[in-house]
């Protein structure tokens, strides 16, 4: 259940995510909503969905296998100033420095491979842990009233 | 969740096939892979195929999007025929570019624009 707190205004959530439901589009909706609420624009809600998506597909195809009623844990925390979300599954992990660019040669005209090019693009720091079975996206606010 | 229902409108105009989306978000596995078969059926069915691809209304799309989207324009280049894409929201557009795709496809602001430019 999300979980609000109106002393520092934050919105915070867990969820499992099950193979083969809707619970990922639950997760992102909820997730942008309470980004809404914090102020975050249009673009933002964008750069999250997208990163949120490529991660969930990730952990569902390549960590779980694409097993049937396998679960991935998925959890927010949205602030005034950033958002942190994390996505982990139950596989073994990968090594994200091996990943091959997919804007290289040839390998544009392959179609997968792009998932971790977008979230580092959209968000402000992709972070994976050591055994490579989950990922902290972390998405900083615009500081475009800051003071020079 | 896919469904049986057609998520394109397939429209034939003169030599040109054009093709919108019916939904606003292409993200969900089931459904990219329900587009790609329709879109497949139509490319089989056509020789000297000239299609455009229109984004007009869509608001996300995946990487599986993508991926489809390459699996169609090569299908469509080995039967000697031309892709367009066309109508693609700056969002999305920003996805083509750091993927560099907007190098591999040929992208016009309007379906118009993208009818007229088949040789």
């Amino acid at each position: 259940m999300p979980q609000s707190d109106e002393g520092d205004a934050s919105e915070s959530s867990v969820l499992k995510l099950v193979q083969g439901s809707d619970d990922a589009h639950r997760f992102q909706e909820q997730l942008t909503e309470a980004a809404a609420r914090l102020g975050y624009d249009d673009n933002a809600c964008f750069a999250i969905r997208l990163a949120v998506q490529e991660a969930t597909i990730n952990a569902f195809q390549h960590g779980n296998k694409n097993r049937p009623g396998s679960v991935v844990s998925a959890s927010y925390e949205v602030t005034p100033e950033r958002i942190t979300i994390t996505i982990t599954d139950q596989g073994d992990g990968f090594d994200p420095t091996g990943v091959p660019d997919p804007t290289d040669g040839e390998r544009l005209e392959l179609p997968t491979g792009r998932g971790i090019l977008i979230m580092r693009a959209f968000m402000t720091d992709v972070a994976f842990n050591k055994a490579g079975n989950s990922v902290v996206l972390t998405y900083e606010k615009p500081k475009q009233d800051r003071c020079a | 969740m896919a469904s049986g229902e057609s998520r394109l409108r397939i429209e034939t105009l003169d030599t040109v096939t054009r093709i919108e989306f019916l939904d606003r978000n292409i993200l969900d596995e089931g459904n990219i892979q329900q587009i790609g078969a329709e879109v497949s059926a139509v490319i089989d069915a056509a020789d000297d195929l000239r299609m455009v691809i229109d984004f007009t209304g869509v608001d996300h799309l995946s990487s599986a999007a993508l991926g489809a989207l390459i699996t169609i324009n090569n299908k469509i280049k080995g039967k000697n025929g031309q892709l367009r894409l066309s109508n693609i929201g700056a969002q999305i557009y920003e996805v083509f570019v750091i993927t560099k795709l907007n190098r591999l496809f040929e992208i016009y602001p309007t379906s118009d624009e993208a009818i007229k430019s088949f040789t």
